[in-house]
């Protein structure tokens, strides 16, 4: 009975380690520049790994935010959580989803995320972004 | 009947002008804006993200000069520089430098005007974009704006801006955002009335 007890104890302790675990992952934090044909969008960009659930937000440098996303990699999908006012124009939604899934897809694929500057660049709708690795404080 | 009409009038103007204490102390932050000539300080920016649950914190230093020059540098963990000279905006980050003409750029215009009113406490009084409420909370006065034009409602719910009750003067803002996310900008080493040098505020 006793050992039964502990060995539901430590199955509650585990499961509640791993939930404390997936709930933190890992966070890669970057200077992200946007270039929209003549316009350009800066700021930050945070992406935060929990198993392979990505989730993103691009916050301009006053704190506006302008974009959060997330990358299911099983499925390799991207779903816009949250769009700026100002950015919710036609085909933009859609040309973010179809880039950032090729940009997530690239960073799932180096394992550790962008270490050096990492550009990806649209052609067709003249889109460049640029990610630069940074060290954030956080609290 | 005549001796109480003669009442009524001495006393409506005391009536009618008579202030509550939140328009005194909007008052007060007016007059105490109006007589800044210059701010300088340093800031400590916190974003915090509801979605990521984390708090981004960046650093760096403000100038301003009445009527119409601001610099606001960030500098670290990133630069970035936004200067406003007069009608004229400058934007440099490690990757680029834009000067706009804030006359040719609507959505410009709007964010200069509302940077400059709430570091002199004009926004305050601005009925056309805010609804005002302000509390007295002891060493801080704490005014609360709703926003009310649609473009400031997009962005945000409501700003909170703290008073210094000594100098009347800024010391931290809140914004908080629809999507729940919150910045906060906290104003530190205030320095008002000091010379600040003109190369400050050159757009090249």
């Amino acid at each position: 009975m006793k050992r039964k007890f502990f060995i539901n104890l430590l199955f509650v302790l585990c499961s509640s380690f791993n939930i404390f675990a997936q709930g933190h992952g890992r966070m890669d934090r970057y200077k992200v520049q946007i270039d929209i044909q003549e316009a350009y969008l800066s700021g930050v960009c945070i992406i935060r790994d929990v198993e392979g659930l990505l989730t993103g937000a691009v916050v301009n440098e006053f704190g506006v935010s302008a974009v959060t996303f997330r990358y299911n990699k099983t499925k390799d999908k991207v779903k816009i959580l949250s769009l700026a006012a100002a950015m919710k124009r036609p085909g933009v939604k859609f040309l973010l989803k179809k880039d950032l899934r090729n940009i997530m897809r690239d960073y799932c694929l180096s394992e550790v995320g962008f270490k050096t500057v990492y550009i990806y660049e649209n052609p067709k709708y003249r889109m460049k972004y640029n990610f630069t690795p940074i060290d954030y404080e956080t609290d | 009947m005549k001796r109480y009409l003669l009442l009524i009038f001495i006393f409506l103007p005391t009536v009618a002008f008579a202030q509550t204490p939140a328009e005194k102390m909007i008052q007060t932050i007016s007059q105490a804006g109006a007589q800044m000539q210059t701010l300088e300080c340093d800031f400590v920016q916190v974003k915090h993200l509801s979605m990521l649950s984390e708090d981004m914190v960046s650093y760096g230093k403000m100038y301003y000069s009445q009527p119409d020059k601001l610099r606001w540098e960030y500098t670290r963990p990133y630069e970035y520089t936004f200067i406003l000279s007069g009608n004229q905006v400058l934007i440099n980050n490690s990757n680029r430098t834009d000067v706009i003409d804030v006359d040719k750029n609507k959505m410009f215009k709007e964010i200069t005007r509302l940077m400059s009113s709430c570091i002199v406490g004009k926004c305050l009084s601005d009925e056309k974009d805010f609804k005002t409420t302000i509390q007295d909370e002891g060493k801080e006065w704490v005014a609360t704006l709703i926003p009310l034009k649609r473009d400031l409602k997009q962005m945000w719910t409501r700003l909170v801006i703290h008073f210094d009750v000594q100098n009347k003067s800024v010391t931290t803002v809140k914004m908080y955002e629809t999507s729940g996310d919150c910045t906060e900008i906290e104003l530190k080493n205030i320095r008002q009335n000091h010379h600040v040098k003109d190369s400050v505020f050159q757009l090249d």
